[in-house]
């Protein structure tokens, strides 16, 4: 996980950092060197900007819950077997959301899980982040103690792409609630709604099966 | 997207081909140990660029790379699309979206990840590698010869 540190900790670091680092650099150069081409090695793909299934299972989870049970809870079991996700991640998936407060657990018979607040005050980014780790697509996006994450770091010019391209996803996922998701779902609900009528009144008319593609945006 | 290093060390060298680019041609050999990337790899990476026009090379034992084009004519997005194939944040094989997908993947996808999708390539295509350059000599002085990016 990358923590975004405060800038006054960042000029420390620089102060103490630097100074301290030429004199270890001199002293273990030799491994240092063995030590990055192992890293460079076992670097391929790893810093990656691909939400993983824990991320995107973890929206439909919590996107579940905002439509199924406004009022109520229901139990992991269930969630599973809608969303159709393994049970035992769905359970680390839930701790880990538990932890930052989008979801509480209700104990007993009738329990499970429920939303620990109103869809509207949830925001995308509040539930990926602590499932993904962080959205900084390479380590020293943003980074503040984290500018040793790369020795490049203070020449890089496509860092500052990077840092952008941070900044988009960041919009994106603070700005959009899962009450917006769940308002686009009830639209889409209406519509297939409507599609299902549409085909059922054509048949009883006599009229040829309308194309689910007709009416479907 | 997946940002592996094939991009990320693609767009690296090709930002060195750029700031070097006042030379008649540069060598791999030369764009490797600045960029501390292996040639083997960097080979494989100009190869692609070379297939998708980006860069030309120039034969001989002098030999190396020159863009094909102005810098400020080459997108970022370009350079990753043919490095890393479509930009998507998500691994959505597109046979699974339209066999699973129900109302809620539906929402999510649109509602989150094609808007995510959107604006990553908004970005990489309103930013040229001319654009990368200037941000460069910001921050490492004009006149040195550039040793890291």
């Amino acid at each position: 996980m990358i923590h975004y540190s405060s800038y006054s900790y960042f000029n420390i670091c620089i102060y103490i950092y630097n100074p301290l680092c030429y004199i270890i650099k001199n002293i273990s150069k030799t491994i240092g060197i063995v030590v990055y081409i192992l890293k460079q090695a076992a670097n391929t793909g790893v810093i990656a900007i691909k939400i993983s299934t824990k991320g995107r299972y973890g929206l439909e989870a919590v996107l579940y819950l905002a439509i199924q049970t406004p009022a109520g809870s229901e139990s992991l079991k269930n969630i599973a077997q809608a969303r159709d996700i393994s049970e035992n991640y769905l359970e680390q998936i839930f701790i880990k959301l538990k932890k930052k407060g989008i979801v509480e657990s209700i104990r007993g018979a009738q329990g499970g899980y429920k939303l620990a607040r109103e869809p509207k005050d949830i925001t995308v980014g509040e539930v990926i982040r602590p499932l993904e780790g962080s959205l900084a697509p390479v380590a020293c996006v943003k980074a503040g103690k984290d500018k040793k994450s790369c020795k490049r770091y203070e020449f890089c010019a496509t860092r500052v792409l990077w840092n952008k391209l941070a900044d988009e996803l960041e919009y994106v996922a603070d700005t959009v609630t899962i009450g917006d998701l769940a308002a686009m779902h009830a639209g889409r609900a209406a519509l297939t709604a409507l599609n299902a009528q549409a085909a059922l009144t054509a048949r009883n008319a006599g009229a040829p099966p309308i194309k689910q593609t007709d009416y479907m945006i | 997207m997946k940002l592996s290093t094939k991009g990320r060390y693609g767009l690296r060298a090709m930002l060195d081909l750029a700031v070097n680019s006042d030379a008649e041609h540069v060598s791999l050999f030369s764009i490797a140990k600045r960029q501390e990337i292996s040639g083997k790899y960097l080979e494989q990476v100009f190869s692609a660029l070379r297939n998708a026009n980006l860069v030309k090379s120039v034969k001989g034992a002098q030999g190396g790379y020159v863009l094909a084009n102005d810098p400020s004519s080459i997108k970022i997005g370009t350079i990753l699309r043919v490095l890393e194939g479509n930009i998507d944040i998500v691994d959505m094989d597109p046979g699974f979206v339209s066999l699973a997908e129900d109302d809620i993947s539906y929402c999510i996808r649109v509602g989150v990840w094609e808007k995510m999708n959107e604006r990553i390539n908004k970005l990489f295509d309103s930013t040229s590698l001319e654009d990368l350059v200037r941000e460069h000599k910001k921050m490492n002085g004009s006149q040195e010869s550039m040793y890291y990016i």
